[in-house]
């Protein structure tokens, strides 16, 4: 028995189930590079271009890896101070510390990314690198240095 | 505050974060094709290194775990202090000998659809962080944790397209670039230093804190995941050894315990900086392994050894022990 092609809303469906297993993991990544604000609007920009591409996307084997590329080209052309990137207001109900913000700021992308990712989302350097196309070990790499820098900006070592 | 570093960032970014909506995504414009990541020719090679697609290289990582190794890299000794000389002889001295035994390298006979094979061994930290039982904030896992995996990849000779990471609709830039190379980019670098040493700057200009710290992590990297041509390590080497801040440190340890002699240079961060080192064997002045080790604490941060490299036929494929490359 032949199956009938995929209607419209069968594509509808399969892109909405997409975004939302994919549309976290990428909104994470994205704002790990370039903040709160651009992140958002690389992630938006990125599934918009996954739906306006929908079919023919679908020969992609790592699709939220592919989308995490073109979310990164369409951020490039954003310059959002860095001081701003996860900017949280003036008051807000958190417990973090509030230097946290600007030290990660303060990190490279590719800290900034391997820290979030790993630490705050204990994602595995494997996760890391399947959706950033990088080796294990260089995620590692960039997650030593990313932690290293954290404490000395925040000034808390290993010892406290 | 929270203790946990872990807690705190996912906190923050769970504070921030905006949940993308379907409606979000219909109200945005058609994204034209002109939005996908465009093939970059040589003078627009200007991305993250390590945020680039890497396609074959994310190939098989085959990784077992073997903590008994941990001690041999607690027991390795560094030499040298934060402070940095603009140049040191020693440094310039080795590499130039370690460039010259590269440049008497056969070149190989390589065909398109072969590929370069690199087999590494590498101590990685463990991401399991302490718990905290004290009164004092201590929000930060220690990173003192080290674990062996083992990598092994296959990078093509000439044709870098076809993956996952290919562009859909998009001319597929075959040979790679500078930070995701294939062995058909690498014959196509400068092989005088200067020129080489530009080039790489060109590509890593605006990332990461020091442009210096970045040229020579890049050309660590090149020389580590690959198998280059032996004028273009060469080159690599001495592109090296112009870089300011190199010292030489004369007793260093790769991944697996091999003693050796490196050349290293200094990064920031916190506890002095973090010294990155390409480590040589004293027998035959080759690359064996690299290392990143806290200036101040001399505590290692992670190791790589090379075991293998060599070109093979197809993805996959291993080559015997003992097979050696050019590079």
């Amino acid at each position: 028995m032949t199956l009938p092609p995929p209607t419209a809303n069968d594509h509808e469906a399969a892109f909405e189930r997409f975004v939302e297993e994919a549309g976290p993991r990428l909104s994470r990544a994205l704002a790990a590079l370039y903040g709160f604000e651009d992140g958002r609007d690389a992630t938006a920009e990125a599934l918009a271009y996954a739906w306006e591409n929908w079919q023919q996307l679908q020969q992609i084997t790592n699709l939220t890896g592919y989308l995490f590329r073109v979310g990164q080209s369409r951020s490039r052309r954003r310059s959002q101070p860095a001081a701003e990137l996860f900017d949280i207001g003036e008051q807000g109900d958190y417990s973090f510390e509030p230097g946290l913000p600007k030290a990660l700021a303060a990190l490279t992308q590719r800290q900034r990314l391997a820290v979030v990712l790993v630490h705050g989302y204990s994602y595995t350097l494997r996760e890391v690198a399947e959706l950033t196309g990088i080796r294990p070990t260089t995620v590692q790499n960039h997650l030593s240095r990313g932690l290293s820098r954290l404490r000395s900006l925040l000034g808390v070592n290993d010892e406290d | 505050m929270k203790t946990e570093l872990t807690e705190q960032i996912h906190e923050l970014m769970e504070y921030g974060l905006r949940p993308v909506t379907m409606s979000d995504i219909r109200s945005l414009a058609p994204v034209t094709a002109t939005g996908l990541p465009r093939p970059a020719t040589r003078s627009q090679q200007l991305g993250d290194r390590w945020l680039r697609p890497r396609r074959a290289i994310v190939a098989a990582v085959a990784a077992t775990t073997a903590l008994a190794s941990i001690a041999i890299l607690f027991g390795v000794t560094y030499e040298g202090g934060a402070s940095q000389p603009v140049i040191d002889k020693g440094a310039v001295q080795l590499l130039a000998k370690v460039a010259n035994v590269a440049a008497r390298q056969p070149a190989p006979r390589v065909r398109d659809g072969q590929y370069m094979y690199v087999e590494t061994r590498a101590a990685v930290t463990a991401r399991r962080p302490v718990p905290w039982t004290g009164t004092q904030a201590h929000p930060f896992p220690r990173h003192s944790h080290l674990k062996m995996i083992t990598e092994r990849i296959w990078v093509p000779v000439a044709n870098s397209c076809g993956s996952a990471w290919t562009p859909v609709g998009e001319k597929c830039r075959r040979i790679g670039w500078l930070n995701d190379p294939t062995y058909r980019l690498l014959q196509t670098l400068p092989t005088n230093p200067h020129a080489l040493l530009a080039t790489i700057e060109r590509v890593e200009r605006g990332h990461g804190p020091s442009l210096a710290q970045e040229a020579f992590v890049t050309i660590g990297d090149l020389l580590r995941n690959t198998i280059a041509p032996p004028k273009v390590a060469a080159a690599l080497y001495r592109a090296a050894a112009l870089i300011p801040g190199i010292t030489l440190v004369r007793h260093a340890k790769d991944a697996i315990g091999r003693s050796g002699i490196a050349v290293a240079r200094l990064g920031p961060g916190a506890d002095g900086g973090v010294r990155e080192e390409l480590i040589f064997s004293r027998s035959t002045l080759r690359l064996i392994g690299e290392g990143s080790v806290i200036a101040r604490t001399g505590e290692v941060t992670g190791a790589t050894a090379i075991i293998r490299r060599a070109f093979v036929d197809h993805r996959g494929q291993v080559p015997p022990a003992g097979q050696r490359s050019s590079a």
